[in-house]
C-alpha cells in the first residue's frame, strides 16, 4: 500500500512537472512582449506614448523579470523559486504571486466545496428514488432532468439569472456583484453571514447544475448495481424487509464509488470558474486567471496552470485513495 | 423493438435546427422579393431608424443588439456558424482519435506506452485554461479556433477505438483472416476499423453537443470566432453587458442555444439507447 501511494506521488509530480513545462513553453513561445502590455497599459495604450519610454528603461524592465535571458533558463528559475512556493512577482502591480493566491483560493474553495456538498445532499436521493423506481415516469422525468442539466451551458443558465432576478427589466431578488456588499464591513456577524449567503445563491446555482446531473446519475448506477449483487439477493433470501434491503445493504454500498467520484470532480469544477466568477464578478481563481491573461501576466498565468493542475492531480489522487480506504476488497498492489 | 417518443421529438428538433443552418442565408440576409423571409443581414445596421438595443418589435422579431444589428438575424446565422464550424471540429477528432486509437490498439508495444503518456500529460492539463491562453495570445480566427479544439478533442475516440482495438484483436474472424493471409493494412481498415466504429459513432451527438457548449464558452469569454462573426456565444456576451436593459438579448439566444444542445443530447442518448443490445429489454 504504502508503496503504492509512493509512486502514485511520484508520478503526480512527474505529470505536475511536464504539464509546467508546457505551459511555460507555450507562454514563453507567445507573440508580443509582457513589457509592451505594461508600457502600454501605464500610457493609455497609444503608440505615441509608448516610445516616450527609453531604450534603457525598456532594458531595465526586461530584465527585471528575467525576460532578457534565454527560455531555459528562465524555466530554471521559474522552478527554483517554485521550489520555494515563490510564485514570483505580478507584471501588473508588483505584489507577490503568492498573496494574491491566498486571498483568491479560499473564495474559489468555498464556492467548489459547498457545490459538491449541495449536489451530494439532492443528488444521491434523487438517484436513489430514481433507482428504486426504475422505469416509471419519475426515472424517466429524472434521466432527462439529467441530460437538461448536462446540456444547459453555465453561461446561458447565468445570464439567464442576471437576466431575470437580477435587477433588470424583471425580478431584483438577488445580487449580482461579488461576494458580499460594499458596506459588508460596518454589519454585524449575523447580518454579514446574511449578506454573504445572499450573494452566494446565484452563482453556486451555477456551480451546482453540471455537478448536480452527474451526481444524480452516478448513484442511480450505482444503486442499480448494487440492487443486482448477491447479498442483497440473499438478503431477500433470509427475509429482510425490501425497505431494509435498499436502505441498508444496497444504499450502503452503493456510496462507494459516489465517494470516490468527487474528487475526480474537482477539474471540472475549476474549468467552470472562470465563467461563472467572470459572470458574477467572484474574486477567485477563476477571474484572477482571467484577468491575468488579458494582461499578459505571465507569473500569475503561470501559477495559475500549476495550481489548476495540482489541484486536478490531488483531486483524482484522493479519489483513489478513498477507494482503497472505503472498499478493502480492492487492493492496488495487485495492480 | 418500440422506439420511444423522444426519439422522434428530439430527432424532429435536431432536424429544424440543421435546415436553419443550411437555409440561414434564405432565412435571414439582406435582398429583395419573397426569399430572404426576414430582410436583415447578420452585419446590416438598420441606419432608417437608428436603433440600437431595441426591444422586440413588428420589423425586429428579437430586437436589436447595441449595434443595432437584428437579433434574429444574427441567431440565425449564429446557428450556423456554430454548427457548421462544430462538426468540422468533430469529424477532424474523431478521424485522429479513431486512427491514433487504432494504431495504439493494433501495434502495443511502445508505440501504444509512448502515445498513452501523451494522452495522459493531456488529459490531466487544465484543457479550458490552456484554450483561453492560446485564443488570448493568436488574434481570433478561424484557424487558432480549430487548433485549441483538437488539442484534447480526440482523446475521447482513442480511448474507444483503442478499447475496440485491443478487444477484437484476439477474436477468431481477425486470427482466421491472419491465418488466411491478409496483409496488415487490410486487417486494420477492413477488419478492425469497421467493427470498432460503434462506440464512436454513439459518442458523436454528445461531443457535437458538448462542442457547441465550449465554442459558446470561448465566445462568451470573448475569445471564440473571430470578430463580427455572429454566433450564439457572441450574442450571450452582449447580453452579460446588457442584461439590466436588453432582456432579449439573453432570452432568445439562451433558450436556443438550451434547446439546440439539449435535442442533441437527447437525440444522441435515445440512440444509444436504441442501438446498445445491453439496453433493450
Amino acid at each position: 500500500m504504502r508503496a503504492y501511494l509512493l509512486k502514485r506521488l511520484v508520478l503526480l509530480f512527474f505529470t505536475l512537472w511536464g504539464i509546467t513545462l508546457v505551459s511555460f513553453t507555450i507562454l514563453q513561445l507567445a507573440p508580443g512582449s509582457p513589457v509592451d502590455a505594461k508600457l502600454g497599459q501605464n500610457s493609455e495604450g497609444s503608440l505615441s506614448d509608448r516610445s516616450g519610454i527609453t531604450e534603457e528603461q525598456r532594458r531595465q524592465l526586461m530584465a527585471e523579470f528575467h525576460l532578457d535571458k534565454p527560455i531555459h533558463i528562465r524555466y530554471g528559475l521559474w522552478l527554483k523559486d517554485i521550489a520555494r512556493l515563490d510564485f514570483g512577482t505580478s507584471f501588473m502591480d508588483r505584489r507577490p504571486v503568492i498573496e494574491k493566491l491566498k486571498e483568491r483560493i479560499p473564495v474559489s474553495l468555498v464556492f467548489g466545496i459547498s457545490s459538491i456538498v449541495i449536489s451530494l445532499l439532492i443528488g444521491i436521493p434523487l438517484g436513489l428514488i430514481s433507482a428504486i423506481k426504475q422505469n416509471s415516469f419519475f426515472d424517466r422525468g429524472i434521466a432527462v432532468f439529467v441530460i437538461a442539466m448536462y446540456s444547459l451551458p453555465t453561461y446561458v443558465l447565468g445570464i439567464l439569472l442576471l437576466t431575470f432576478l437580477g435587477g433588470g427589466d424583471f425580478l431584483d431578488l438577488f445580487p449580482i456583484y461579488g461576494i458580499q456588499s460594499d458596506n459588508y464591513s460596518q454589519l454585524n456577524w449575523w447580518e454579514g453571514i446574511l449578506d454573504r449567503a445572499h450573494h452566494f445563491v446565484l452563482p453556486c446555482l451555477c456551480y451546482c447544475i453540471g455537478t448536480l446531473a452527474f451526481i444524480t446519475q452516478q448513484q442511480r448506477a450505482s444503486i442499480l448495481e448494487a440492487l443486482s449483487q448477491d447479498f442483497v439477493r440473499t438478503a431477500r433470501a433470509k427475509g429482510v424487509e425490501e425497505r431494509w434491503v435498499v436502505l441498508k445493504h444496497a444504499f450502503r454500498n452503493s456510496l462507494i464509488p459516489i465517494v470516490t467520484i468527487v474528487g475526480a470532480m474537482i477539474p471540472a469544477i475549476l474549468g467552470g470558474g472562470v465563467i461563472v466568477e467572470s459572470l458574477f464578478s467572484i474574486p477567485g481563481l477563476g477571474l484572477l486567471a482571467f484577468e491575468s491573461l488579458l494582461q499578459r501576466d505571465y507569473p500569475v498565468i503561470m501559477a495559475n496552470f500549476t495550481i489548476t493542475a495540482f489541484l486536478s492531480l490531488l483531486g483524482i489522487f484522493i479519489s483513489d485513495l478513498m477507494y482503497v480506504l472505503v472498499d478493502p476488497r480492492i487492493d492496488f498492489e495487485g495492480r | 423493438m418500440r422506439i420511444p417518443r423522444l426519439t422522434y421529438i428530439s430527432g424532429a428538433l435536431v432536424a429544424f435546427f440543421v435546415v436553419i443552418a443550411v437555409f440561414a442565408p434564405w432565412i435571414a440576409n439582406e435582398g429583395k422579393g419573397f426569399f430572404p423571409l426576414v430582410k436583415f443581414g447578420p452585419e446590416t445596421i438598420d441606419i432608417f431608424k437608428g436603433d440600437f438595443l431595441g426591444a422586440p418589435n413588428a420589423t425586429h422579431l428579437m430586437g436589436t443588439d447595441y449595434v443595432g444589428r437584428d437579433v434574429f438575424s444574427r441567431l440565425v446565422h449564429g446557428i450556423r456558424n456554430s454548427l457548421f464550424f462544430s462538426i468540422s471540429v468533430v469529424f477532424i477528432c474523431m478521424a485522429m482519435g479513431v486512427l491514433i486509437g487504432g494504431v495504439m490498439g493494433f501495434f502495443g508495444g511502445w508505440v501504444d506506452l509512448f502515445l498513452s503518456r501523451i494522452m495522459e500529460v493531456i488529459g490531466n492539463f487544465p484543457i479550458f485554461l490552456l484554450q483561453l491562453t492560446l485564443l488570448a495570445f493568436f488574434d481570433q480566427s478561424y484557424g487558432v479556433l480549430l487548433f485549441v479544439m483538437l488539442i484534447a478533442g480526440w482523446i475521447p475516440y482513442c480511448r474507444f477505438t483503442r478499447a475496440e482495438f485491443l478487444r477484437l484483436r484476439n477474436l477468431e474472424f481477425v486470427q482466421a483472416s491472419l491465418a488466411m493471409g491478409a496483409s496488415k493494412t487490410r486487417i486494420f481498415f477492413r477488419h478492425l476499423l469497421p467493427n470498432s466504429l460503434s462506440p464512436v459513432l454513439i459518442y458523436l451527438p454528445f461531443d457535437l453537443s458538448s462542442t457547441i457548449i465550449v465554442l459558446g464558452a470561448l465566445s462568451f469569454l470573448g475569445f471564440g470566432e473571430p470578430i463580427n462573426v455572429a454566433s450564439l456565444g457572441e450574442l450571450l456576451r452582449q447580453a452579460k453587458d446588457h442584461f439590466r436593459t436588453a432582456w432579449w438579448l439573453a432570452v432568445f439566444p439562451g433558450a436556443t442555444m438550451f434547446l439546440f444542445t439539449l435535442s442533441l443530447a437527447l437525440f444522441g442518448s435515445s440512440l444509444r439507447d436504441i442501438l446498445d443490445p445491453r439496453n433493450s429489454k
